[in-house]
């Protein structure tokens, strides 16, 4: 008996030395944490430098020319929490800029691997930047890489920005040590504000092969060391097409009934005008087959508060005239909607998932004419969108008149 | 005579049931829905689970004629001892070929997910002697163990439902019949899915635990709330997983469902990452199917043999590791998968009719027999 113990113990010191999954134990120090990604179009000269996954006669026929900019946390540097004493660390301290140059995101990643010791780590990633120029030639080749990795989360932000990628990301407020995470946050506040919708990385995925719907992905710009939102990116496929203004992202929201809101849009009445902010919003969708093609009559309900009023005439302190108000600021959302889906309708881009609803509600109709993401960009153009405005202001501020 | 202490209680049918079902496979789940059928793939997953169903209820009819008796007992008193030899060692070794391809998957989700360096060999290894080490209990442990694990598998798995739930498009889950797709389309699509080996998995577990249960006679309603709760947490999971990724996105992933824990954010920081969370619920599930499934190639063999299963743990673990290291990659693994599993699911479905037959057959004889 006692000999048999000593065979499980030694049999059990073993598995446990052998199999407690020192593998793929990783020490913090010893990974390259990437928290920021920038993608900007390269020239060949740039390139040129840096083969790393083919001979260079094989590069001929490869098309993209990738300039990647990794924005990487360095280990120690970065405090918790809020920083103690005067002397915070400055932006340089805190994070590392690595580059690299490809021929596809792969061959970017791995040129920048090249340059460091550590292995790269995507799992804390918080943003991904690419230049419009980038984004008109299209994000496909993008996609793959990012997908097919495990470790990249699909609630990532992946935004567009106006000019140099890089220089974007690199812009460093103070309200935060990394660039970048400054940047996913001001990202997810602006969700939180009703600035736009929550567009992530895992939506843009869905949306690009969803068949009745077109991506859309946050427009940035630089503007004196601030990051300013300009509006949303539209895309057919995986290529940029559009830009909508921030009014017109405010509509979006309105019309697929984004929440939350808390957008504000300034409404003429009378010789000044109200600025209003949305508090809640809703729609209803009907799809009904007219004359052979859909029709789609919306309904918005918005419930409203009035953050201010420019002119002494306006008067908004009697029941009627709230009433008068919810009016008159239906009728200019109607038509500033329906000039907004006539634009993208000429355009053909359906960025509202009119079609997916479509393919949902109508499927034999969809099956017969449709079928196709194509064919419905087409189609959008001609359909028929009603769209119908309730808007209700709940709340008016402590001023009384 | 069986003592009431060595006997499963009913509740532990239910989550031996339950667990052995729910298995790695829910992961890839919605997959096959959605590459053969589109949003009708929800539709032919619970197609799926009522076929599960009617195989369900053809085990219990059989087994509730000779509820004391065991698989081979079974087998022998309907087919003679020689077929029966025969038939239940050659489903000893359709459960041997089974676990290992659901090993494998697991492996395969652990190496691409969370043990990217270690060799599979060794999560392989580790997992077959973990689930031997447990074949070495009897029944009772099993049902102990099942019954420990129950909420460890439910509770994230809502979890998960619910979180998920929110950032759900209800016009990804429509319209309910697909666009363009044929209902015969949608029934094969069904068949694929129940052809998956934790579904046979989970069917056969009942012969190895209604000879055991304390009374054989509430079988029935134990069976049909399994039932119901598979039913339920398969159903929301595919559903919810339709609804944020549409079937276009699906197609794309490989496990859709892991893709699932990857979309969820909350905004509470420690939080942050739940997918720590949810690796649990996979590598229980996964053990849990496995285990049982190692239980059933063991005791079937064991059975023929009349011995105990505790006797023999480790007869078949060779095996499993051979046949789950021949895959080279989870594309291979699929493939075999869907193929083996169309084989061994025809022969189930002729065995289960054969003595479904037999079993009415004698019922009938024996009520005529009785008046006389």
């Amino acid at each position: 008996m006692k000999r048999r113990n000593k065979i499980m113990c030694i049999i059990v010191v073993t598995c446990l030395l052998l199999l407690s999954g020192c593998w793929d134990q990783v020490e913090i120090e010893l990974r390259a944490t990437i928290v920021g990604l920038a993608i900007d179009q390269a020239d060949h000269h740039e390139i040129e430098e840096d083969y790393i996954t083919h001979p260079e006669y094989r590069s001929a026929n490869i098309e993209g020319l990738y300039k990647m900019t990794a924005q990487l946390a360095v280990p120690g540097q970065v405090a918790l929490g809020p920083e103690e004493g005067a002397e915070g660390g400055a932006v340089d301290d805190n994070v590392w800029i690595v580059e690299g140059y490809g021929y596809t995101i792969g061959d970017a990643i791995q040129s920048m691997q090249q340059k460091l010791a550590h292995e790269l780590f995507f799992g804390h990633l918080q943003v991904i930047i690419v230049s419009e120029e980038v984004a008109k030639e299209g994000l496909a080749t993008i996609d793959d890489y990012f997908q097919r990795r495990n470790e990249i989360r699909r609630t990532v932000w992946l935004a567009v920005a106006k000019g140099d990628a890089a220089a974007t990301m690199a812009v460093s407020p103070k309200l935060e040590q990394i660039p970048a995470i400054y940047l996913s946050t001001t990202l997810d506040h602006a969700v939180e504000l009703g600035k736009f919708p929550e567009k992530r990385l895992g939506d843009f995925w869905v949306n690009q092969k969803s068949l009745g719907e077109e991506a859309m992905l946050p427009y940035i710009e630089v503007h004196d060391n601030n990051i300013r939102m300009s509006g949303m990116a539209c895309f057919k496929g995986a290529k940029m097409v559009n830009l909508i203004e921030p009014y017109q992202v405010v509509i979006y929201n309105a019309v697929t009934g984004f929440n939350p809101s808390g957008a504000n849009i300034m409404f003429p009445i009378d010789d000044g005008h109200i600025l209003a902010m949305s508090r809640n919003r809703d729609v209803e969708y009907q799809i009904k087959l007219d004359k052979g093609l859909p029709k789609i009559d919306l309904h918005v309900s918005v419930d409203a508060e009035i953050r201010e009023k420019s002119a002494f005439a306006i008067e908004i302190n009697r029941a009627e005239d709230v009433e008068r108000l919810n009016h008159h600021t239906e009728k200019i959302m109607e038509k500033d909607t329906k000039l907004f889906l006539q634009h993208m309708q000429q355009n053909q881009i359906d960025i509202f998932g009119f079609g997916e609803r479509v393919r949902a509600k109508l499927p034999q109709y969809w099956d017969k004419h449709v079928q196709t993401n194509a064919n419905w960009q087409q189609l959008f153009s001609q359909i028929t969108i009603n769209i119908n405005y309730d808007i209700n202001f709940e709340r008016i501020g402590i001023k009384s008149d | 005579m069986k003592t009431k202490v060595d006997q499963l209680t009913m509740l532990q049918y239910i989550c031996i049931l339950v667990n052995s079902t729910i298995g790695i496979s829910v992961l890839s789940l919605p997959r096959w829905g959605a590459t053969n059928a589109g949003t009708a793939g929800i539709l032919a997953t619970f197609i799926g689970l009522v076929l599960f169903f009617i195989f369900l209820m053809a085990i219990l009819l059989i087994t509730s004629a000779y509820p004391q008796h065991n698989f081979f007992e079974i087998i022998c008193l309907h087919l003679g001892k020689t077929l029966g030899r025969i038939v239940t060692i050659g489903f000893s070794i359709q459960y041997v070929i089974l676990t290992s391809v659901i090993i494998r998957e697991f492996t395969e989700v652990m190496a691409t997910t969370l043990l990217r360096e270690t060799p599979v060999e060794i999560t392989i290894f580790v997992l077959v002697l973990t689930v031997a080490l447990s074949t070495q209990k009897s029944l009772i442990d099993y049902g102990y163990i099942n019954y420990f694990y129950f909420p460890f598998i439910i509770i994230p798995g809502l979890l998960l439902i619910s979180l998920a739930f929110p950032s759900g498009q209800y016009s990804n889950i429509l319209p309910v019949l697909g666009n363009g797709i044929t209902l015969s389309k949608i029934f094969i699509t069904s068949i694929d899915i129940v052809i998956l080996p934790f579904f046979q998995i989970g069917l056969f577990t009942l012969f190895l635990v209604i000879p055991n249960i304390k009374r054989p006679k509430k079988a029935l309603k134990g069976g049909v709330i399994g039932w119901l709760i598979i039913t339920m947490m398969i159903m929301l999971m595919t559903t919810v997983t339709y609804a944020v990724f549409g079937v276009e996105q699906i197609k794309d992933e490989v496990w859709p469902v892991l893709a699932l824990t990857r979309t969820i954010r909350l905004a509470i920081p420690p939080l942050q990452r739940l997918d720590v969370f949810f690796i649990l619920f996979w590598v229980i599930t996964g053990f849990t199917t496995i285990f049982s499934g190692y239980l059933i190639a063991t005791s079937f063999f064991a059975q023929s043999c009349r011995m105990s299963h505790t006797k023999l743990p480790y007869l078949f673990s060779p095996a499993f590791f051979l046949i789950a290291r021949t895959f080279d990659n989870h594309v291979q693994l699929y493939e075999f998968m869907q193929q083996i599993g169309h084989i061994t699911f025809a022969i189930t479905t002729s065995l289960l009719m054969i003595l479904v037959i037999i079993t009415l057959f004698k019922k009938r004889r024996t009520a005529n027999e009785t008046p006389q």
